[in-house]
């Protein structure tokens, strides 16, 4: 048993997730149980007589083929793997547009009232993110994308609200809602195309 | 062996009456359904995760990460909900009804249910 050093369990195990994470049928949590599945599998085998690494060997290929697992999983990921994708990239440009209008709405910022009131909503979305409930109903890039969306929203209505009637050149004399939505129009869109991805998200829920 | 049709049938009822008895993971659950059916009923991991993915998005069952007593060994445990007994009753009832019918037809004693 001591000189079983040429063959590295924990090491091998990483090289058949890596090969296993090349397919986008497998989510990270999918991973971590076919591992932990894998690891029973194998140590059963070993306490039968085999070797490290035959025990590894044996309990890959009852595992299955990359290909014939994560033809299995797509039945049930593919949908939300593809919508996956589609929210990082809204995320993505949600996060460019955030860090924009924050930076602008903070360039407005000049009294101690108005920095106190973003301190607050900061620390109670922080808060709010961090919290069981969310944390359960949410996932990753969901969460990440109604944050980034919050802050923009925050920073839009408080930009606009700190504006003086001159800065809205042709649009000045519009109703305040009007001028809010038209100033604004590229993060409307956005808002909604994130509102409708979400959505989707939430309603897809196939048989495999 | 099962047809591939009759696995696809049966796996949520088995799957609930392994987890009515209490919690497991997806190794212990596939070893005691090949036990109990004396080796007739041999599940793959790429067939019983995504259903069991599935039984939990439509309120089944419930998940868990948890760390084993024994091993130390990082392990998600499934869990029946209130959804899934009343499932498996429905499923319960069903099996029953199929079951009878053919022994009946087969000029069988039913046994003990």
């Amino acid at each position: 048993m001591e000189n079983e050093t040429s063959f590295d369990l924990n090491d091998a195990i990483r090289r058949w997730r890596l090969e296993l994470a090349k397919s986008a049928s497998f989510r990270a949590e999918d991973l971590e149980e076919l591992e932990s599945h894998l690891r029973d599998s194998e140590s059963s085998l070993r306490s039968q007589g085999l070797t490290g690494e035959e025990a590894f060997l044996i309990a890959v290929r009852r595992v299955g083929s990359r290909d014939a697992l994560a033809a299995e999983f797509a039945t049930i990921n593919g949908p939300s793997v593809w919508l996956d994708r589609l929210l990082w990239m809204a995320t993505g440009s949600i996060t460019i547009s955030a860090l924009w209008s924050l930076t602008t709405t903070l360039l407005f910022v000049r009294t101690v009232f108005a920095w106190l009131v973003l301190g607050i909503l900061a620390f109670a979305l922080i808060v709010g993110l961090q919290s069981n409930l969310v944390r359960k109903s949410l996932r990753a890039p969901l969460r990440l994308a109604s944050a980034l969306l919050l802050v923009s929203a925050f920073s839009v209505l408080l930009r606009t609200s700190l504006m003086n009637d001159r800065m809205f050149g042709p649009i000045a004399n519009f109703p305040y809602i009007q001028r809010l939505l038209l100033f604004n129009l590229a993060f409307f869109i956005q808002f909604v195309a994130t509102g409708v991805i979400a959505l989707f998200m939430f309603r897809q829920s196939r048989r495999p | 062996m099962l047809s591939k049709e009759l696995v696809a049938a049966s796996t949520v009822p088995l799957v609930l009456s392994v987890l009515f008895k209490g919690e497991s993971y997806g190794y212990e659950l596939i070893q005691k359904v090949r036990e109990l059916s004396g080796g007739k009923i041999e599940w793959t991991e790429g067939m019983l995760y995504p259903v069991l993915h599935w039984m939990e998005r439509e309120k089944l069952i419930e998940s868990e990460w948890r760390t084993a007593d024994d091993g130390g060994r990082r392990r998600r445990y499934y869990r029946i909900r209130k959804e899934g007994r009343k499932a498996l009753r429905s499923e319960q009832q069903q099996w029953l009804a199929v079951h009878t019918t053919l022994l009946k037809l087969w000029k069988t004693k039913p046994h003990s249910i």
